[in-house]
């Protein structure tokens, strides 16, 4: 199980030197020590001055910026699955599709008070995963990839079904008001959804923090010994299905919140995927590692539009050919990308840059030792 | 009495093809305990090579299915040796996983070469019908499904009476002592890779076939669609799999004639997700396929 | 003569810890059996799979020169070990358990001669030919394991734990196959048991294993062997 045992963020469980807590300069120093802190920052870092620039830019770059956060938190919502239980499910665009019909459904009863939807959603969510988690999930492995295909295409065909019935053409989404501000568009939402992802990210890092997440700790590292240690496997897997299921949904509704209105073709196998592969992309290790990949995801077809065509006609191919074949040639690049990371690069962008961080602390160190050394010599 | 004996003529067509689809699941899970969803992605690059014979080299359908699956069948083969083989025997799970890379991959290969909207297959094959006990048999009807059938048993004579087939089933039930005692698992598991493709170059033929045009969309969606009657019969079970395929056919028929098209999808799947739940390794797996 | 089997500085690690096994190293003539003895956990497993390269649990690793009748092997893998005609018979999971006794027996070799000769050893196997091998008693689960190791004519046999889970008089009957088998097919073989006593009435050489290396090595009348049960596996006699 290459990737999905412990993919290398075992610091976390190392034990903390309780008899040094008092130093502050101690800890601090140790923190830096501490393989793997640079890349965090670094990563965290990335995402922060990513999501300013965002912020900053005009209203095309707020856009890009919105999907960037509605995904970042869709992938949040896989990671938690992958990293904590260890199980990957295709039923990423089946929850989404729940958050945009639940909103849009609201919408036409009238119930469409931000922040309901959001909260209903989540409700939503967390119980179709309850109710539709247990059959995958008895058994490790594949079981769960089939369950959750299978959850997909139910979901989504009931959606079109009541499309078809009562909306056609899509549901429509209100605009975003909150307390008589309007957060529709524009930098306004962008904020807006920045503060939502910011309480959901709190949210998850504080289950990661209590028992919840040390169990779910357990059952990625063994189920046999979590089991053993007495803790009902099942049912915590179910209960991560299910938070998972939830925090995508919340995206859900925040990705027809953005595109305003809700259509069922758009959540497929496709969009599953393009959640995994934003999710392995990233590192499926970390959170951290969840939003950077949802970034990069987001950003990359603009920036393959913008770049594609001078680099083709380098190699001598018509520009206007990548133009004509834009959306197959995107999806297939980033199969091929997924097919890469999974296969060969598990840890994904973070685990590069740790085993480039590993790689120059070694460089320091070794100077640095070599330097001790010419010193101790002379002496 | 009529519509319930059509429905038996439509489910049998289906269901065969069903068969055939599954069967390719089964080979490839049995030697590597892998679930390849590649196997969408070589249907699609079989049904449009069997397009591109028929329309530009204008030969007759049968040696453009031939042709068709000897040539995915060497395509798989590469595809599982190059890209597969090294990660496949160590990490059965995330091989499953990267083979939906490889299948969008196809796809968007496809999709870039021919367009995503059906192409139309010119009339190689009788658009007439014949009437037997009441009920309309088309003619590609019963031509499917005799290939179908054709490819399913030539697929079992090579499991069970070739040396090659021999290994493969040595392998399913135990690789390591396999490899001990000689047996290149690298090899075995190329050839049911192969032997996958080829299926899955038939199974994507026949379906266009039959429905007249080939279709980007539905041939990538038949290996989905046909994954409730792999479940029904047990991921490694090969012969069981067309028994599968036929019972899943006849079902979706029934609701399709009961409650109209747009429940097909949903009974299917809520179907196999109560067989998940309650017979997980189906009717003719072996258990320990569950124990992954 | 020279040996069929040369093993040296055989060293085997798991998950990058310490070697379990360290600095082993046998020579085993052909036609001659050589067991090795001692108690569980001493590393004799380890050892017999380190040789073939075949330690799937734990990330294990092993690193030793291995010549096969004269041949240096580089690869340290079960296949390239096969072709080079070193086969191990498992411990555990040694049958096809779903598949029938001749069927999995004629995967193995399409030579029929070489299928009669065996089945001339494991006359019992022919008789349970169409039984599941997964039904199988454990003595004639060891014969068909033994057997089908045989098909592709090894030059050496590395067989792990004979006696397991036997009852005294099979697991004697199965000491002397290998005894026969040394003799009339001119296999070098090298067994690792815990079953002392009918071990020594076969083996021609002892080695004895105590926390992954050789404590004492040679043939059981040099060593004696109440002196090998009393003082190196600490069994009263």
């Amino acid at each position: 199980m290459t990737i999905l045992g412990n993919t290398g963020d075992s610091d976390s469980l190392n034990p903390v030197d309780t008899a040094h807590r008092s130093a502050p300069k101690r800890r601090l120093r140790r923190l830096v020590r501490k393989q793997g802190s640079g890349t965090n920052l670094f990563i965290y870092a990335l995402i922060i001055a990513g999501a300013i620039w965002a912020g900053l830019g005009n209203a095309s770059v707020n856009l890009i910026g919105q999907y960037c956060i509605v995904y970042g938190i869709a992938a949040l919502g896989q990671q938690l699955l992958i990293g904590s239980a260890g199980q990957v499910a295709l039923s990423g665009a089946a929850f989404m599709c729940i958050g945009a019909f639940t909103t849009g459904m609201l919408a036409s009863v009238g119930a469409a008070a931000f922040p309901i939807p959001i909260l209903v959603s989540a409700a939503i969510g967390l119980i179709v995963g309850l109710v539709s988690g247990l059959p995958g999930l008895r058994f490790r492995g594949l079981y769960l990839l089939l369950s959750s295909l299978a959850l997909l295409f139910i979901v989504v065909q009931v959606a079109q079904m009541y499309e078809n019935t009562y909306h056609p053409g899509g549901l429509n989404i209100p605009l975003l008001y909150f307390l008589g501000l309007d957060l529709s568009v524009g930098r306004a939402l962008y904020v807006a959804l920045l503060v939502i992802l910011f309480i959901v990210y709190a949210i998850v890092a504080w289950l990661d923090r209590t028992g919840v997440g040390l169990v779910w700790h357990t059952i990625r590292e063994s189920e046999i010994a979590a089991a053993i240690a007495g803790v009902n496997v099942v049912r915590w897997k179910l209960y991560a299905f299910a938070a998972s299921g939830a925090i995508t949904s919340v995206a859900g509704s925040l990705f027809a919140y953005v595109v305003g209105f809700a259509d069922a073709g758009a959540f497929d196998l496709t969009l599953s995927i393009t959640l995994l592969t934003m999710v392995f992309i990233g590192g499926v290790s970390s959170r951290s590692g969840a939003l950077l990949g949802a970034a990069v995801i987001t950003v990359l077809p603009t920036l393959l539009a913008s770049t594609m065509p001078g680099l083709l006609s380098k190699v001598g191919l018509a520009s206007g050919w990548y133009a004509t074949n834009r959306s197959e040639v995107d999806a297939g690049l980033f199969s091929l990308l997924f097919l890469i990371v999974v296969l060969f690069e598990p840890s994904g962008l973070e685990g590069l840059m740790r085993s480039g961080e590993r790689r120059i602390r070694n460089l320091v160190s070794s100077k640095k030792n070599r330097a001790d050394l010419e010193v101790g010599g002379q002496s | 009495m009529s519509v319930a004996a059509q429905a038996v003529e439509g489910s049998i067509a289906t269901g065969a093809i069903y068969g055939l689809v599954g069967s390719g699941f089964a080979v490839i899970f049995r030697a590597t305990k892998v679930l390849s969803f590649t196997q969408s992605g070589f249907m699609l690059v079989g049904a449009f090579t069997f397009y591109d014979i028929i329309t530009v080299w204008k030969l007759g359908f049968l040696l453009a299915i031939l042709i068709s699956a000897a040539a995915v069948a060497a395509l798989s083969a590469l595809v599982y040796f190059f890209v597969f083989a090294r990660v496949a025997s160590s990490a059965a799970f995330a091989t499953s996983i990267a083979t939906i890379g490889l299948a969008g991959v196809f796809q968007a290969i496809i999709a870039i070469k021919f367009g995503t909207t059906p192409l139309t297959l010119p009339l190689v094959v009788s658009s007439h019908s014949y009437k037997f006990l009441g009920v309309f048999v088309p003619t590609v009807d019963i031509i499917s499904t005799v290939i179908a059938l054709i490819g399913f048993a030539l697929l079992l004579m090579v499991l069970r009476f070739t040396p090659v087939g021999r290994r493969m089933e040595a392998v399913a039930d135990n690789a390591p002592l396999a490899v001990h005692l000689g047996v290149s698992a690298a090899r075995t598991s190329t050839a049911a890779w192969a032997l996958a493709g080829a299926t899955a170059a038939v199974a994507g033929s026949i379906f266009s076939l039959r429905t007249f045009v080939v279709d980007p969309a539905g041939t990538s969606n038949l290996a989905m669609v046909a994954f409730p009657a792999i479940i029904l019969a047990g991921m490694d079970s090969v012969g069981g799999v067309l028994l599968g395929g036929l019972i899943f056919a006849g079902v979706q028929n029934f609701v399709y004639i009961v409650w109209g098209e747009q429940w097909v999808t949903i009974a299917s799947f809520v179907m196999m997700l109560a067989l998940l739940g309650v017979r997980p390794s189906g009717f003719f797996g072996t258990p320990d396929a569950v124990r992954l | 003569m020279s040996a069929a089997l040369t093993v040296r500085n055989l060293e085997v690690r798991y998950d990058g810890g310490l070697p379990v096994v360290v600095n082993y190293d046998i020579d085993v003539l052909a036609g001659t059996v050589t067991v090795i003895l001692g108690r569980n956990g001493a590393g004799k497993t380890s050892t017999l799979r380190g040789i073939v390269g075949f330690l799937p649990h734990e990330h294990g690793t092993s690193r030793a020169e291995v010549t096969v009748n004269e041949v240096v092997v580089k690869s340290r893998d079960p296949l390239a070990m096969s072709k080079a005609g070193l086969t191990l018979v498992l411990e555990r999971d040694k049958v096809f358990s779903n598949m029938r006794v001749m069927e999995q027996l004629k995967v193995f070799t399409s030579d029929r001669s070489r299928l009669a000769e065996v089945l001339r050893y494991f006359p019992r196997l022919e008789e349970r030919g169409d039984v599941r091998a997964g039904m199988l008693s454990g003595g004639e689960r060891q014969m068909l394991a033994i057997g089908l190791a045989l098909l592709g004519r090894p030059k050496v046999l590395l067989v792990d734990e004979l006696s397991l889970g036997l009852a005294p008089g099979m697991i004697r009957e199965l000491m002397s196959y290998l005894r026969r088998l040394a003799e009339e097919e001119g296999l070098a073989i090298l067994a690792a048991d815990q079953a002392v006593g009918p071990s020594l009435e076969v083996a021609d050489n002892v080695q004895v294993m105590d926390g992954g290396k050789v404590i004492v090595a040679g043939s059981p009348s040099d060593l004696g062997v109440d002196s090998i049960l009393n003082t190196y596996l600490g069994v009263d006699v």
